[in-house]
């Protein structure tokens, strides 16, 4: 497993990518992306878990999908990290 | 179309569930539903707290329970509404069914033949944690076989629907849309209804962190050693959010409406309508021919009092009987309006029965303030003469079942239950259960367990938790000195840090479901369709709903507290009567005993019920009763309310004339005369209300139970001043007395509770003076108080009363009195040697007397540790002939024990003894014989008491070095002398403070009385490190005179008392 970020990621209306940049190139969504929910075991690196800290310390929003760059094209499973707004590649595949 | 969330765990899904059921209520109000269920956990410990919170916001109640069904798993069952109860009383009795059978792995769970009987009238929702589910994905055929076996038995169309729940796992996992998808293809190719749920667990995501925390402890395991919840997604979502799934899983507009359509359909099913589904608010008694009233309840209410008068009030003059004749008139009139006569009797009847068992009792709290509760015998204090007022007790003006509580001995609680059980029948009766929430220390204690912090660290972290909620311990954390060393340990360890967020978040959830200690529900046949029980601890079923449950369901409860000191004095009265051969009736003894209040003015009040504790101890130096009334205002004046009120020292002065009571106007002095013009009662205050206003003493305790509310505070204010004015009072007084009376609220105490207390403080001093050493018999065995019973053993040392030390030929389980001769004492018993089990105590009870040692291993069969525990503190001297005389001694016993018990004990055979030496031999000589020190030592790790002497005699020669104070030498001196005071803690207070800072009382024992000693802000601070935590400790202060007989010592530094003695050997040697 890789994980790498990703960058410049552009979102629809329900919060779903529709294109991104990796590894300097423009990625844009192939598939309908299906999106589940992951979790961080908290416990092990949060240094506090006061009441209100919000879902961020614990789950995960995933994605997956297909997406294409010219003639490349990928299964990717996205995990877009809180509260920093960060993505990182979860898992890759190519056809 | 309106969507209903119907499984939802509340709080009281124990160790599952995160947010208390009136949370949820309001959120789900908030949220534009209009009715919500909630499905606890193997029970419905959150279903009345549910319906009364959505009664209250005008939505529509739906409750149903999450059962685990033998060889299926969990199903969630809900109760049908508007079926006069029928759904109802259906989802009680599958849970009693399920709790009943559950065995002591706590294996809760139904057999589907009983489930198929009871549910005609519920729906079955099959969910995702059972066999169908767990298969569905993998192979739907064998689910929807398994489906098939489950309907077959279910007969009635209508009992089992599909619920298709998602909380979006990994694609495939459980719980994923594809599990939810599968589970909607069952139910349409099983010809099923399917509803829309999402399995609610917690208000927010924000919460499923705490829930984390909760799976750990309930599966007793650190985080990260179980499989945790995939995700946060367990939340009461809006209608919008739920659309959306019904969306992704069907994939189909027309589909998730068919969906959403059904989950509507079944919600309305089942909104229940409280009154005629669960008999919400409407009292209920056992019926008449249950009791054995044939006839008006009322008429035999009123000829059982008038016919008692004459009993309770032998012999009064004819004007005392005008009285009394017109004050139970009154008091009837008013049960009768309220039709409360079937409720009287039926205490009556239960205090009847007690008493009939030879069992004593006694009312506690306001109960006392009633004739007809005299007259039956309910209680034991003369209304008319102590001044109470039954308007306290009971009001035209509300209609709840007021609370009648008795007291009894506690050694007797469980056979009082048993009886009542069998005489009104199980249908009748239940235990009443509690919720314990999560406190400071619990809940720092299974935060730990999570984080898997080491237990020690954490046993060490709850010590110094001390009197504040979980939800406060940040705060605790930066202003309590005790705290200060873990304050700064957590901003370096993020275990420690993470610690105090997790504890907070677990305070005040609820923790597990006990028997309450004191109540019953006593109801009609009826009962069971109404409440779900399970089984307590005393083998009787007990309800699924706590105290706050029960005026809400109209239940009426009866408060049987089992209080140790009625136990201790009977006793007593046991003791007096099988050695002294002398029948002592305590409840008709003098109440104006001078030599009883002797002994109480001397501040010697261990063992006298409510006035033991050091605070108590030290105000009777000050108050020195001379009289019941004293007794029952000293009560009422020891409580935070009057403390904070600064209400003592006003009464002190007006008592020993260093003031003038101030009584404000002439009509008031024969209100408040009895506490020098201050208002300690809220007897006194409804008088004063009464005679400045005019209104009656009804409708005064309605208003002074306003006074707490400050905006209803302000209206009566109005009132009583308008009043008070029309009536005559000038402007200074009403402004004044009103300025009482607005502070009072929070200050003043029930005096029918004071004099209920009284009682048992008088019948307990009683007993003190007149018959010691059975009453010390009487505490050492039923330990009743608060002080562990090494300090009794000082107390009878003090009194003279003769201790005889424990004897295998003469001890028994109880403390028993001895005669010797003229005199009398207390033979120890054995049941308080460590490790000694019941089946040894029966043996050597039942098997005394011993000829020899032989013969009580043969016979009485010890286990190794027992014999070599009696041997160590001379249980056995007699047996084995040691005298202070002989030459042999305990080392030699030893060798001898050693010797016999080298092999396994020979059969039980008389005609043969089987040792192989001689066992009957005279005992070996020069063995090491043990000090008086080392005596003591055994003594105290054996049986947790020194018999012989006092451990703190082990220091002495340090402490006399050092100058430290006898307790018994502090009255003697000065005050503000500088004092050094040692001893063995007993007792640790913290009563809460006018200024609101912290105060902490230590109390010590040093083998001459007690001392106490007071710590504030700074000593606090420079005793933190010892302050909760040492058994033995030594204090340096300064004197203070409280009074007559009152000394204490204001603290200024303590240490531990081991730490220095080490310290002073090794400089010593």
């Amino acid at each position: 497993m890789r994980l790498e970020e990703i960058t410049g990621v552009m979102l629809d209306f329900d919060g779903a990518p529709v294109g991104f940049n990796y590894q300097g190139k423009s990625f844009l969504v192939a598939s309908r992306p299906v999106r589940w929910y992951s979790r961080r075991l908290w416990w092990e690196d949060a240094a506090a878990a006061p009441k209100g800290a919000g879902a961020a310390l614990l789950e995960v929003e995933m994605w997956r999908l297909w997406a294409a760059s010219g003639d490349v094209r990928f299964f990717f499973e996205l995990s877009h990290q809180q509260p920093d707004d960060r993505w990182e590649v979860n898992q890759l595949n190519s056809q | 179309m309106s969507f209903t969330h119907l499984n939802v765990s509340s709080a009281f899904s124990a160790h599952y569930g995160v947010t208390r059921p009136e949370r949820l209520a309001i959120a789900a109000k908030a949220m534009g539903f209009d009715a919500l269920a909630v499905t606890d956990r193997d029970g419905l410990y959150g279903a009345i707290k549910h319906i009364g919170a959505c009664v209250q916001l005008g939505i529509s109640p739906i409750i149903g329970v999450n059962l685990r069904v033998v060889d299926f798993g969990r199903v969630t069952i809900l109760a049908h509404g508007h079926d006069k109860g029928m759904g109802w009383a259906g989802l009680c009795r599958i849970i009693s069914a399920a709790q009943t059978g559950r065995g002591k792995q706590k294996n809760i769970a139904i057999d589907l033949k009983t489930l198929a009987e009871l549910s005609r009238h519920c729906t079955i929702l099959i969910g995702a944690e059972n066999i169908v589910s767990e298969s569905v994905i993998i192979n739907p055929e064998l689910a929807r076989r398994r489906l098939s076996e489950l309907q077959s038995e279910l007969s009635s169309p209508g009992q089992l629907a599909i619920e298709v729940v998602t909380h979006l796992t990994q694609p495939g996992a459980a719980l994923s849309i594809e599990h939810a998808r599968a589970m909607l293809e069952l139910a349409r190719t099983s010809k099923l209804p399917s509803i829309l749920s999402n399995a609610v667990r917690y208000l927010e995501p924000d919460d499923a962190v705490t829930a984390d925390v909760l799976d750990s402890a309930r599966l007793l395991e650190p985080l990260g050693l179980f499989a945790p919840q995939p995700n946060a997604q367990a939340w009461l979502k809006p209608k919008s959010e739920m659309v959306r799934l019904a969306l992704e899983i069907t994939e189909d507009p027309k589909g998730s409406i068919e969906l959403l359509r059904s989950t509507a359909n079944l919600a309305d099913r089942c909104r229940l309508e409280p009154e005629s589904d669960c008999g919400w608010g409407k009292p209920k008694t056992p019926e008449q021919s249950a009791l054995g009233i044939t006839g008006n309840p009322f008429e035999v209410l009123w000829q059982k009092t008038h016919s008692a008068i004459h009993w309770r009030y032998p012999n009064a003059p004819a004007a005392k009987l005008a009285e009394i004749q017109h004050r139970l008139s009154k008091e009837l009139i008013a049960v009768n309006q309220l039709g409360f006569a079937t409720y009287f009797l039926t205490v009556a009847d239960v205090a009847q029965m007690i008493r009939d068992m030879s069992i004593r009792i006694a009312a506690r709290g306001s109960g006392a303030g009633s004739l007809i509760n005299y007259l039956l015998g309910i209680s034991g204090v003369d209304p008319i003469s102590e001044g109470l007022l039954f308007e306290r007790f009971l009001s035209t003006e509300r209609s709840t079942l007021p609370d009648i509580d008795i007291d009894v001995e506690s050694a007797r609680r469980h056979d009082i239950y048993k009886a009542i059980f069998r005489r009104y029948g199980g249908d009748r009766v239940t235990l009443l259960s509690m919720q314990s929430t999560y406190r400071g220390r619990g809940a720092v204690r299974d935060s730990g367990l999570a984080l898997g912090i080491e237990e020690d660290r954490i046993d060490e972290i709850a010590k110094n938790i001390w009197r504040f909620s979980a939800r406060s311990f940040r705060e605790a954390m930066a202003n309590k000195p005790e705290l200060e060393q873990f304050a700064k340990q957590s901003t370096e360890d993020r275990k420690l840090n993470l610690l105090v967020d997790i504890t907070q978040r677990l305070d005040r959830l609820p923790r597990h479901i006990s028997m309450h200690p004191c109540g019953v529900i006593l109801g009609n046949s009826n009962l069971l369709n109404l409440t779900p029980t399970e089984p307590s601890g005393v083998g009787l079923p007990m309800s699924q709903f706590d105290k706050d449950d029960m005026d809400p369901m109209g239940f009426l409860k009866l408060d049987v507290l089992g209080v140790r000191m009625q136990s201790a004095m009977a006793y007593t009265i046991q003791e007096i009567a099988r050695v002294s051969e002398k029948a002592v009736d305590l409840d008709s003894v003098d109440r104006a005993d001078p030599e009883v209040y002797k002994t109480i003015r001397t501040t010697n009040t261990l063992g006298m019920f409510q006035i033991e504790s050091p605070g108590q101890r030290e105000l009777t130096g000050k108050h020195q009763p001379t009289k019941f009334n004293d007794l029952t205002l000293q009560i009422s004046l020891f409580r935070p309310g009057p403390m904070k009120g600064n209400m003592i020292s006003p009464y002190l002065d007006g008592r020993h004339g260093f003031r003038e009571p101030d009584y404000i106007h002439p009509d008031l002095k024969p209100i408040l005369e009895e506490s020098y013009g201050v208002v300690v009662f809220h007897e006194q205050l409804m008088r004063i209300m009464q005679v400045m206003t005019g209104c009656t003493l009804a409708r005064a305790d309605e208003h002074r139970r306003q006074l707490a509310k400050p905006e209803r505070s302000v209206k009566i204010g109005e009132y009583f001043k308008k009043s008070a004015a029309a009536r005559g009072y000038s402007k200074e007084v009403i402004e004044r007395v009103w300025s009482i009376i607005e502070g009072f609220g929070s200050f003043g105490f029930c005096k029918a509770h004071g004099a209920a207390f009284a009682l048992p403080t008088y019948q307990s001093a009683w007993l003190k003076t007149h018959h010691p050493t059975e009453f010390i018999a009487g505490l050492l065995t039923h330990d009743p108080g608060m002080y562990p019973r090494r300090l009794l053993l000082a107390e009878a040392r003090r009194l003279g009363v003769k201790l005889l030390p424990i004897d295998v030929n003469y001890s028994t389980d109880e403390y028993r009195v001895e005669r010797i001769g003229e005199q009398i004492g207390v033979r120890m018993a054995l049941s308080d040697i460590a490790g000694i089990s019941k089946p040894e105590l029966e043996r050597i009870k039942a098997q005394q007397p011993f000829v020899n040692l032989g013969d009580f291993y043969l016979r009485a069969r010890p286990s190794r540790r027992t014999l070599s525990r009696l041997a160590l503190i001379g249980a056995l001297d007699t047996l084995a002939k040691i005298t202070p005389q002989t030459d042999s001694n305990r080392g030699d016993l030893m060798v001898r024990i050693r010797q016999l018990s080298a092999k396994a004990a020979p059969k039980l055979d008389l005609n043969q003894m089987a040792f192989d030496f001689d066992a009957e031999a005279p005992l070996g000589k020069g063995g090491h014989k043990p000090s008086r020190q080392e005596q003591i030592e055994q003594e105290l790790s054996i049986t947790g008491m020194e018999i012989s002497g006092h451990q703190i005699e082990q220091f002495q020669q340090m402490l006399d070095e050092m100058g430290v104070v006898r307790a018994s030498e502090l009255i003697s001196l000065r005050s503000n002398t500088e004092v050094l005071i040692a001893g063995v803690r007993i007792a640790t207070q913290s009563p809460p403070m006018r200024s609101g800072k912290r105060v902490v009382f230590i109390s010590l024992d040093d083998g001459s009385g007690c001392a106490d000693a007071t710590f504030f802000d700074e000593s606090q601070r420079r005793a933190s490190q010892v302050l909760f935590q040492n058994k033995l400790l030594l204090i340096s202060g300064k004197t203070r005179r409280t009074g007559v007989r009152g000394v204490s010592v204001l603290a200024e530094n303590a240490w531990d008392l081991r730490q220095l003695w080490s310290q002073w050997q090794s400089k010593a040697s």
